[in-house]
């Protein structure tokens, strides 16, 4: 008699926990467009650091452990897409070159060496 | 379309895709743990939905200003 009211009570227990999972990502529009996903992002960017900082600190009053204070991390003012577009120029620009270049040196070292043996 | 323009769009697109992910992976896991005696397939039936619609949303927003809409237009005899 325990054993069915025990399944039955277990399959509603799913039940909720699964529709109360898929309510929240309709509720939240998670699946939604674009614009809608970024804006949940924001938000749990705004929301989870703060909150897993509380966390931390009451597990600290709790346990009596106290968590060392990890320094800032240091902040880059490091641009890639110039960097890399800048990179891509210069690349390109020598590879243009580059023939030219490679005849005039060879000129030039040719020169040098008839000198030299003059 | 501007470069700045082009730079929101991929942002988007990857927080977009970020948060799909996310979500297929996690509801996987939920149906998994619940429903399918912690099988290892939803989560991956999940994550690649949520990829897929991620990728779709991307490709409509880079694609947006190139199409064109039209409409049907009934002929009207005179």
């Amino acid at each position: 008699m325990v054993s069915p009211v025990w399944s039955m009570m277990r399959f509603l227990i799913k039940g909720s926990v699964a529709g109360g999972v898929v309510y929240l990502v309709y509720d939240q529009e998670l699946l939604g467009p674009s614009n809608r996903s970024q804006e949940a992002l924001q938000r749990a960017e705004e929301v989870v650091p703060p909150a897993m900082y509380q966390f931390s600190q009451y597990v600290c009053e709790q346990t009596g452990l106290k968590i060392p204070q990890l320094p800032a991390p240091p902040k880059f003012n490091f641009h890639i897409r110039e960097s890399w577009n800048s990179g891509i120029m210069t690349v390109m620009s020598a590879l243009s070159v580059a023939p030219s270049k490679a005849c005039e040196y060879t000129k030039e070292g040719w020169e040098y060496l008839k000198e030299r043996i003059k | 379309m501007s470069e700045s323009e082009l730079g929101r769009k991929w942002d988007r697109c990857l927080a977009d895709t970020v948060v799909k992910i996310g979500t297929g992976f996690g509801l996987g896991l939920v149906f998994s743990l619940t429903f399918f005696k912690r099988r290892m397939w939803p989560l991956a039936f999940g994550s690649g939905m949520g990829l897929g619609m991620a990728l779709s949303n991307c490709q409509h927003d880079f694609q947006a200003p190139y199409l064109l809409h039209g409409k049907y237009v009934k002929e009207q005899k005179q």
